[in-house]
């Protein structure tokens, strides 16, 4: 099963009562890759994950782990898969320790093999000497540390985090991110946020999921070049003038629309190769450092994308 | 198919051991209940009331006391358990990833929850045993476990039961107040059940709790067995059991 891909999502669909969560959704994820599923709240993710952790059935689709069917594999499936949920699931009338004894026991390891896994795990984290405290001590950065290193007890080829950090502190983010770095290649890593820095610093692929669709897919580089190609420019100056280079551009009434971003620099969108020409013509050739097509952000891809899809709902 | 070791197990230790961690309140919570009822009726009307069937009063209230602490915390095990776990702490879905089944979750919870009932009907017991004049062959534990253990395991199905489909706690409480109870104090843990109206007898004759109080009592103090409440006990329990499994299944495949 080397080349087989670590998921197979074919037409997914789930409803409640009224309600569309996913509408036919279908993607694929290459086993060892970091996954990312951004999308706004209410978009889908988390059910999406719900259903690709077994935890919730879908209303129709098929899918795939690693080769194993989601609907009859469960079982074998769920031994693959570590989960970290959005909200910290812990007991909080045990200890840590014996919430991560408890997700091993349930893995089917002995206690010959988990406990120096859990203590070397607890000890990454720094949390070792606070062991035996409930869980609700831990404050809720700590949880979710804590929370990532129970999904890795087992050693899981599938990792899936839903919204892993949402409201951290920066420290707590950091880590999170290092350690989704460090499984690259070892493990396949599935990410919802709604973070497009998260997202671009870490997937290999990102899909935005919108309304319960995927809107698109594909490499954060191919999703904003995809927009850049809608003609968005950057112009950086010199001279500190760019408030006075944007009077000239703007009435040139040839571009759709002119930002400075600081006094060196400015964008600019200009759909037409005539535009382009005029603005050349407009701006004197020893004041440009440089003139070019400007990367859009994946915020800028996904608002753009966002935006279409609405207009195109109403 | 249940998954004993990775599955129940877990499961059932897990509820056992929050309840030792808080086995000081818990202590206090158990005994308060049952010692406050043996001080105003055992103590408060045992001059009012003659000997009943040939025991005193206290003799009497006593093995009910241990019966009531054993269903109350039978259904609050099962009922507070799984709505804490399901709803509050979100731990059944956490149970849920793991490669073991949901029928695993269920009879692991139902399993802590009895075990639970039987050490704090024991708990009481003894200190029954030591503040009141009531005296049984220790060997009467066996018959009376006949009649506590498929009680037992009824309490903590319905409780389980409730805890699955109530996500507000006041439903839980509701449900203890309109059922629970009526059920607890009509089973004759106060009274023999011969002196009610000869209308509702045939109705109390079938319920449950009145094999538990009235079967219970003189198996506990004189190793005394009638058949038809060990038959209508694991009757009962075992189709709760398999109704509480079904629903269970059934309302976390939604």
């Amino acid at each position: 099963m080397e080349n087989t891909p670590a998921i197979q999502v074919q037409a997914l669909s789930k409803s409640f009562k009224t309600l569309k969560a996913l509408d036919n959704v279908t993607f694929s994820v290459p086993s060892g890759s970091v996954f990312c599923i951004l999308g706004p709240n209410g978009a889908g993710k988390t059910t999406l994950l719900r259903i690709l952790t077994s935890v919730t059935q879908p209303s129709s689709g098929h899918v795939k782990i690693e080769g194993y069917d989601l609907a009859k594999d469960t079982l074998l499936i769920r031994n693959k898969i570590g989960v970290v949920a959005q909200e910290n699931r812990f007991d909080k009338y045990i200890s840590i320790w014996h919430n991560l004894t408890l997700h091993a026991q349930m893995h089917g390891l002995s206690k010959k093999v988990y406990e120096p896994r859990i203590t070397d795990l607890l000890k990454k984290v720094d949390l070792y000497d606070r062991r035996d405290e409930m869980a609700d001590h831990l404050s809720g950065g700590m949880q979710r540390r804590v929370a990532l290193m129970r999904a890795l007890i087992h050693e899981p080829t599938l990792l899936f985090l839903d919204e892993p950090t949402t409201g951290l502190d920066p420290e707590a983010r950091i880590f999170i991110w290092q350690t989704i770095e460090a499984l690259k290649g070892k493990a396949t890593v599935i990410l919802t946020t709604h973070y497009m820095e998260e997202a671009d610093r870490l997937s290999d692929r990102i899909a935005m999921l919108n309304h319960g669709q995927i809107v698109a897919e594909g490499t954060a580089q191919s999703l904003k070049q995809a927009l850049a190609k809608l003609g968005q420019y950057e112009l950086v100056l010199l001279t500190p003038q760019a408030a006075e280079i944007k009077e000239k551009l703007t009435s040139l009434n040839m571009l759709t629309s002119v930002q400075a971003i600081d006094e060196y620099c400015l964008q600019f969108q200009a759909e037409q190769p005539e535009a382009m020409q005029a603005v050349l013509n407009a701006v004197p050739a020893e004041q440009v450092l440089r003139i070019g097509q400007s990367l859009p952000d994946l915020e800028d891809v996904f608002l753009s994308i966002a935006r279409e899809s609405r207009h195109a709902a109403f | 198919m249940l998954h004993f070791k990775r599955g129940v197990l877990p499961v059932y230790k897990t509820v056992l051991r929050q309840e030792l961690n808080t086995w000081r309140e818990e202590l206090l919570t158990t005994v308060a209940v049952p010692l406050t009822f043996f001080l105003a009726f055992g103590l408060g009307l045992r001059g009012y009331i003659h000997d009943i069937d040939g025991v005193s009063y206290m003799t009497f209230l006593a093995p009910g006391l241990i019966t009531l602490t054993m269903l109350f915390e039978a259904y609050r095990n099962g009922g507070w358990g799984m709505w804490l776990d399901r709803w509050l702490q979100k731990m059944i879905d956490e149970y849920r990833i793991k490669p073991v089944t949901t029928s695993d979750i269920i009879v692991g919870k139902i399993l802590g929850g009895f075990t639970e009932a039987i050490i704090k009907g024991a708990v009481v017991a003894l200190v029954l045993k030591l503040i009141a004049p009531i005296s049984f062959a220790p060997i009467n534990i066996l018959p009376y476990l006949l009649y506590m253990l498929p009680g037992s395991v009824l309490f903590t199905c319905m409780g389980a039961m409730v805890g699955t489909v109530c996500a507000k706690p006041d439903q839980i409480a509701q449900v203890q107040t309109v059922v629970i109870t009526p059920l607890l104090y009509l089973g004759g843990m106060f009274f023999p059940i011969r002196v009610l109206p000869p209308w509702l007898l045939p109705i109390i004759h079938w319920l449950p709790t009145t094999a538990l109080f009235e079967g219970g009592r003189w198996a506990l103090l004189k190793g005394q067995i009638q058949g038809f409440d060990i038959a209508l006990l694991w009757g009962a329990a075992i189709l709760c059991f398999g109704f509480t499994v079904r629903l269970f299944n059934d309302k976390l495949s939604e």
